[in-house]
């Protein structure tokens, strides 16, 4: 199984960062970049969207997720997905989400947690080790 | 004489000053203490007209005084109402309370007069006098009916009022127009309850002084009962300096509230917005160290690159933050400015190399000078038209922003118009907050020129609107005018390149 590998964050660095390191990996995963959290959750509403960058039926997806980005914050991005849950939208897709800042605040360290798809919590830059640590955790 | 044998033994045991005098008004009788209090030898006063005992300036309608007497005589004190004063051998005047009794003697008219020596009364009233005068509060005492029977020199400095206009006044004439009528009512509720308290408890009371004006008080009310009635001491305390001291510390403990929140502001942005930058150029060094390894120079160039764009964003943004903290410290030096003028000013001075694709209109219709702080209406000014170039719309095929001005009531309008991508609405609140970016550009702004903006409209006292459609957005600045000038033309300004 293929391992969607998700990151929403609107610094092209640190995408590009995350790409090589699923590349080097080694993994059967793919990487999928989203510069925005509007962007990610258009993306995962749309059918045809979802099946052409996710899969079909959408797999278990790793999603690291950034805090401060523009129109939609991280936490504003988990709220959405939070009322989608709760409004029953069909079939909302299935994720680990992992925050991914850089800074480990405790506010916001608290208010990740608060949702129950929020599994970890990850201080950038993201190194090779803890993307393996990640992918291990929360997959094997 | 019989009469006088009659009476000099009882007057003598007697412990009152007295004597007995005619219809004549001549001393028939008089006893030792009489005569001691009076200055006299014993006896010396025998036969002697009353009248030499009667202040001077009394003495010449005395005797009609004393003639009304015997025409209607009955028990009574002498003149009710007034200080009555006695005059000694040696000229001295002594204050005295004076009872006329009148005394039939076989046929003869007389009257018994009892004389006190009130001196001792006098100098301890005027103690208690001296001691509420000194009080650093008005005292105000008032009967039932809420007349007002007493006040302190205090009440006369507070209220502008001399003594005399107040006594027998409604105490509702120290009391501001609109709340007299509920005055009324709560000082004759308290009649019923008649405890020691502060008046109105929770409520902000005021004071009309004579001049009209009103100030903030505090009241203590104490009733006192007595012989004189249900009386109440109103104890007042101008608390004008009380209220601008604590409005003075509230505002201090706002702002001190305000950087505080600042300060956490700063602090949380400082570990996302300013580390951000820091930890990509971390991450993506790391790779050319092993590409370097690996001898993919090309990706290594390509990574520098990127890092050396973060590293100038970074710098970038702390350049911002540097400005917003210094917006505090701007002086508040004022001083007149053309408005035409500065807009050319800062759009010829702009660093945005896209200026020259961008057309700027103005339509200044307020009058000139406007009088500001410069320091602030420029980085105002210069963050609205550098936003204004960096959203232009490049799908649209001319790039405009115009900028005008107005007057309206105590303040002027600017206005700065783009046709540019324009803010979904969602975000109109989140502009100006901090860090706060909308669009996804090239180059990200920094996320604090709006903030910027605001900081410095609020600290000239003005306000901030932004409206904003696909087809462009406005930012309407208000800012108080401070000094008003006479109506101008209206003119329209080309700035050309």
């Amino acid at each position: 199984m293929t391992i969607p590998i998700v990151i929403v964050d609107d610094e092209f660095a640190d995408r590009y960062l995350v790409e090589r390191l699923v590349k080097e990996s080694g993994l059967d995963a793919k990487f999928v970049g989203f510069k925005a959290g509007d962007e990610f959750l258009a993306a995962i509403a749309d059918q045809k969207e979802r099946s052409e960058k996710i899969g079909d039926p959408p797999p278990q997806m790793l999603v690291l997720l950034d805090i401060r980005m523009p129109r939609m914050s991280g936490f504003e991005v988990l709220q959405a997905i939070q009322y989608s849950r709760n409004a029953q939208v069909a079939d909302p897709p299935g994720m680990t989400v992992v925050m991914f800042s850089s800074s480990k605040h405790p506010g916001d360290e608290a208010e990740a947690f608060s949702y129950d798809f929020v599994k970890d919590y990850v201080v950038k830059p993201l190194t090779k080790d803890r993307f393996q640590e990640l992918v291990a955790t929360h997959y094997i | 004489m019989e009469i006088r044998e009659e009476y000099q033994i009882a007057l003598e045991v007697c412990p009152t000053p007295l004597m007995l005098v005619s219809r004549e008004g001549r001393i028939v009788l008089s006893n030792r203490r009489f005569d001691c209090l009076f200055g006299y030898e014993p006896g010396e006063l025998l036969d002697q007209p009353v009248d030499i005992l009667v202040p001077e300036e009394i003495r010449a309608f005395h005797p009609e005084l004393r003639e009304a007497f015997f025409e209607v005589p009955t028990s009574r004190s002498m003149g009710t109402g007034r200080d009555l004063f006695g005059a000694r051998k040696d000229g001295e005047m002594i204050p005295v309370e004076i009872g006329l009794d009148p005394i039939d003697q076989g046929g003869e008219s007389l009257v018994m007069v009892s004389v006190l020596d009130i001196r001792q009364r006098k100098l301890d009233e005027a103690k208690v006098r001296r001691a509420i005068d000194a009080a650093s509060s008005a005292m105000v005492m008032i009967n039932e009916h809420g007349k007002i029977e007493l006040v302190n020199q205090q009440t006369e400095v507070m209220f502008g009022y001399q003594a005399q206009d107040l006594i027998g006044e409604q105490i509702e004439m120290l009391v501001p127009a609109r709340y007299r009528r509920k005055h009324t009512v709560y000082r004759t509720s308290y009649q019923n309850t008649r405890d020691r308290r502060a008046m109105g408890r929770g409520r902000d009371l005021y004071g009309l002084a004579k001049d009209g004006t009103e100030f903030p008080v505090e009241i203590g009310l104490t009733p006192i009962d007595g012989a004189q009635g249900r009386l109440i001491m109103a104890t007042v305390i101008d608390i004008t300096e009380r209220k601008l001291s604590e409005s003075s510390i509230q505002q201090k403990n706002d702002e001190l509230q305000q950087l505080n929140n600042d300060l956490k502001e700063f602090a949380y942005s400082a570990s996302h917005d300013l580390k951000a930058p820091l930890t990509s150029i971390t991450g993506i060094l790391t790779f050319c160290e092993s590409d370097l390894a690996a001898g993919d120079f090309d990706e290594v160039r390509a990574n520098l690159e990127r890092a050396r764009a973060l590293a100038e964003r970074l710098s970038g943004r702390i350049e911002a933050m540097l400005s917003l903290a210094r917006v505090d410290s701007i002086g508040a030096e004022e001083s007149d400015v053309v408005l035409g003028d500065a807009v050319s000013d800062i759009w010829l001075a702009l660093k945005n190399a896209s200026r020259q694709e961008v057309v700027l209109t103005t339509d200044f219709r307020h009058c000139d000078p406007v009088r500001s702080v410069p320091a602030r209406l420029f980085v105002i000014l210069e963050n609205l038209l550098s936003n204004a170039i960096k959203y232009r719309d490049r799908t649209k095929p001319e790039s405009r922003v115009h900028v005008e001005s107005w007057d309206e009531g105590d303040s002027i309008y600017i206005s700065v118009q783009d046709n540019g991508i324009g803010i979904p609405v969602a975000f109109h609140d989140k502009v100006f907050d901090l860090f706060q970016r909308i669009a996804d550009t090239d180059k990200p702004g920094s996320g604090l020129g709006l903030a910027l903006v605001r900081k410095n409209v609020l600290r000239l006292g003005g306000n901030i609107t932004v409206q904003s459609t696909a087809e462009g957005t406005v930012f309407t600045v208000s800012l108080p005018r401070l000094c008003s000038t006479d109506e101008g033309e209206g003119r329209l300004v080309e700035v050309a390149e």
